[in-house]
C-alpha cells in the first residue's frame, strides 16, 4: 500500500471541482504553513499544477497569513482556486487578491479530528486498565487519512504533540453539544463491542454538511457527501450534494441528490415544492401548473427517491 | 452617534428613491438631522424626487475625490425641512468612480454629525451595491408583491446577511388590497413567507404619489395621499419599533364582497 501522507492540521479531499484542503481551525500557523510547504513533495506528480480549493472555516486570516499561503503554494507550483470562509475579513481579503471567495465551512479536518478521539476511545475502552496517558499520546498527533489502525507508520516530520493535555484541550475546544446533535442524525451504523457498547464508527459513512440557516435566492451549496439543512431553501437557492439532501424547512428551490450518480441517493423533507428535483441524472416534474397560491397537496415527511427510471415521492409513516 | 441605513432592493423600479426620500422628509420633520445619499452614480434621480436638481454644486464622487473642502460644502439643504440633507451622485461619471472603502470612510465621518444617514441604493448587486452597503448599519428592503421582485428581494437579503448587515427590514410598496383579497396577487404573508424578515410596513399603490414626484414634493406632506399615510407610519416604527404597523385597507366594497363569499362558501361547505 502506497504510503498516505498524513497531515494533522489539513485534510485534502478530491471533489468533483477540484482538489480541496480544509484547514483545522484549531492547529497553530507556523504547523498549518509546514504542512502546506510539503504538499507537493509528499504527492508528487499528482500534485502537479493543481488548483486548490482552501476551506479556513472559522478561522480569522490575516493579510500577512493569506500571503504566506499563495507563496507557499507558487513556490511548489500549485495555486489556489478560491477559498471557503465564514469570516467576512478573510473573504474580503481573498477578494481583494482577485481569489473567489465563498461563504461556508466544510470543517471536514474537524470530523477528522472527532474521528481520531474515538478511535482513541475505542483503544483506551479495550484494554481494561492502562496507564490513560501512555498510549494515546503519539496518535492523535497524526491525521490518518484511511486508514485508521497505522500509528505506527507516523511519518518521521509529524509534528509530535507537545504534551497530552494540549492535545486534549484541542478537541475539548470542539463544541460538543453542536457536534453531537449533528452526528446523531448521521450515524446509521453501530458495532457492538466487547462489552455490548455500542461505538459508532464513521470511516465508511460520507460527510455530512450540517447548515443552520435560510439558503436564499443566488446561494448554492455543493457537497461531496450528505446536506442536512436546517432552514428554509428559497426559490433560486440550490443544494447539490453527492448523497442525500434533507431539507428542515420550506423545499422551494433546486435539490440535487446523488449528484455523482449514485441511485440509491433520497430527498427528504417535510415541505416538498422545489423548482427542481433531481436525483442522479433523472427529475422529478412535480405538480404541473405549481401556481405560487397553490399549497402543496403533499404533506408529512415525504421521501423522494429512484424508482427504476422515474422519481417517486412517498409520505414516510409516522412513528 | 447617527445610523446608517441602506434603502436597496435587487429589483429596478420598486420604489427605492421614493422611499429614501419619503422617509428622510419624515424623519427631517420629526426633528433629526438627516441626509440622503443617491449612490446611483450616473443614473442620479433622488434630487429630482425632491425638486432639489438646480441647486447641486458638487456631487458623491467630488467628496470622495477631494475635489471640495468637506463633505458640508457638497450637502444641498431642503428648503422644506431645515434638518435634511442630500448629497446628489455625480451624472456624468460610472459606479467604479467610488470605493466601498471610501463610501465606508464618508458614512464614519457623516455619522459624527447626523442622526441618520440614508443611502439610496441602486439596483442590481454589482459595484453600486456594494459601495451603497459597505458603510451601512442597517438595511431596508423595498420590494413588490411580485414573484420576480421577491426572489430579487430574496437575493439582496442573502447578500446584506453575507455582508453582516444584522439589522433588515422590509417595505412592502405597491400593494393593492383589492388584489390581494381576490387571490391574484401576493399577500404580505406570502412575501413574509419567503424573505423572513421584519416587515417595517406596507405602502399602498398611489396613484398620486406619481403627481408628487413629478412635482419634486415628497407624498408624506400630502396629508391626502395614502401611500404619504403609510410612510409616516413607516417614519414612526423606524423612531420606535414598538409603534403598531398599519396595514393598508381594502375598499368597503371589496371587504363586503368577501363578507358575502364567506358567507356563501360556509354554507356551501
Amino acid at each position: 500500500m502506497a504510503s498516505v501522507a498524513t497531515y494533522s492540521s489539513l485534510v485534502l479531499k478530491g471533489t468533483r471541482h477540484g482538489l480541496l484542503a480544509s484547514i483545522r481551525e484549531d492547529a497553530d500557523w507556523p504547523h498549518v504553513l509546514a504542512e502546506l510547504a510539503r504538499l507537493s513533495q509528499d504527492h508528487p506528480g499528482f500534485l502537479t499544477d493543481a488548483s486548490i480549493t482552501f476551506d479556513f472555516g472559522w478561522r480569522e486570516i490575516t493579510e500577512e497569513q493569506f500571503d504566506q499561503v499563495i507563496t507557499s503554494l507558487h513556490s511548489q507550483g500549485l495555486s489556489c482556486n478560491g477559498i471557503l470562509s465564514t469570516s467576512l475579513n478573510t473573504r474580503t481579503i481573498a477578494e481583494e487578491r482577485g481569489y473567489r471567495a465563498i461563504i461556508g465551512r466544510l470543517g471536514l479536518a474537524k470530523h477528522q479530528g472527532r474521528r481520531m478521539r474515538q478511535e482513541k476511545e475505542e483503544v483506551a475502552q479495550a484494554p481494561e486498565v492502562q496507564a490513560p496517558t501512555a498510549a494515546p499520546a503519539s496518535e492523535p498527533a497524526v491525521a490518518v487519512a484511511e486508514q485508521p489502525a497505522a500509528p505506527a507508520e507516523v511519518a518521521p516530520e509529524a509534528p509530535v504533540a507537545p504534551a497530552e493535555e494540549s492535545v486534549e484541550d484541542s478537541f475539548d475546544a470542539i463544541p460538543a453539544a453542536q457536534e453531537e446533535s449533528v452526528e446523531s442524525s448521521i450515524e446509521p451504523s453501530t458495532s457492538p463491542s466487547q462489552e455490548g457498547v455500542h461505538v459508532p464508527r464513521f470511516d465508511d459513512e460520507e460527510p455530512t454538511l450540517y447548515l443552520r440557516k435560510t439558503l436564499r435566492s443566488g446561494q448554492k451549496v455543493v457537497f461531496a457527501g450528505n446536506v442536512v439543512l436546517l432552514g428554509d431553501l428559497n426559490p433560486g437557492a440550490a443544494i447539490e450534494a453527492d448523497g442525500d439532501i434533507i431539507v428542515m424547512g420550506q423545499l422551494r428551490g433546486t435539490v440535487h441528490a446523488g449528484a455523482e450518480g449514485d441511485l440509491s441517493s433520497s430527498i427528504i423533507t417535510s415541505s416538498l415544492r422545489p423548482t427542481q428535483l433531481r436525483i442522479a441524472d433523472r427529475f422529478w416534474q412535480g405538480e404541473r401548473n405549481q401556481s405560487f397560491f397553490k399549497k402543496s397537496p403533499l404533506s408529512g415527511t415525504l421521501k423522494a427517491r429512484l424508482d427504476g427510471d422515474s422519481v417517486v415521492v412517498e409520505a414516510l409513516p409516522a412513528r | 452617534m447617527g445610523k446608517v441605513i441602506v434603502v436597496t432592493s435587487g429589483k429596478g423600479g420598486v420604489g427605492k428613491t421614493t422611499a429614501t426620500a419619503n422617509i428622510g422628509a419624515g424623519l427631517a420633520s420629526q426633528g433629526h438631522s438627516v441626509v440622503l445619499i443617491d449612490t446611483d452614480i450616473g443614473l442620479r434621480n433622488l434630487d429630482l424626487v425632491l425638486g432639489l436638481e438646480n441647486r447641486i454644486v458638487f456631487d458623491l464622487v467630488d467628496v470622495v475625490e477631494g475635489k471640495c473642502r468637506s463633505f458640508r460644502q457638497a450637502l444641498i439643504k431642503d428648503k422644506r425641512f431645515e434638518n435634511l440633507h442630500i448629497l446628489a451622485s455625480a451624472q456624468s461619471r460610472e459606479k467604479d468612480a467610488v470605493k466601498p472603502a471610501q463610501m465606508k470612510k464618508l458614512c464614519t465621518e457623516l455619522k459624527d454629525a447626523f442622526d441618520y444617514i440614508i443611502l439610496d441604493c441602486p439596483a442590481g448587486i454589482e459595484m453600486g451595491f456594494k459601495n451603497a452597503i459597505a458603510g451601512a448599519d442597517e438595511a431596508i428592503v423595498v420590494t413588490n408583491p411580485e414573484v420576480s421582485a421577491v426572489r430579487d428581494a430574496d437575493r439582496i437579503v442573502g447578500l446584506l446577511e453575507a455582508a453582516e448587515i444584522d439589522t433588515i427590514r422590509l417595505i412592502l410598496n405597491r400593494v393593492k388590497p383589492g388584489l390581494i383579497q381576490r387571490g391574484q396577487m401576493l399577500s404580505v404573508e406570502d412575501v413574509q413567507d419567503i424573505l423572513s424578515i421584519e416587515l417595517l410596513g406596507q405602502v399602498p399603490e398611489d396613484e398620486r404619489i406619481v403627481h408628487s414626484s413629478n412635482k419634486g414634493e415628497p407624498a408624506i406632506l400630502d396629508g391626502k395621499s395614502r401611500a404619504g399615510m403609510a410612510y409616516r407610519n413607516i417614519v414612526a416604527r423606524i423612531l420606535d419599533p414598538a409603534v403598531p404597523l398599519v396595514s393598508p385597507q381594502a375598499s368597503i366594497w371589496a371587504k363586503l364582497r368577501r363578507v358575502f363569499t364567506a358567507d356563501l362558501g360556509a354554507q356551501v361547505g
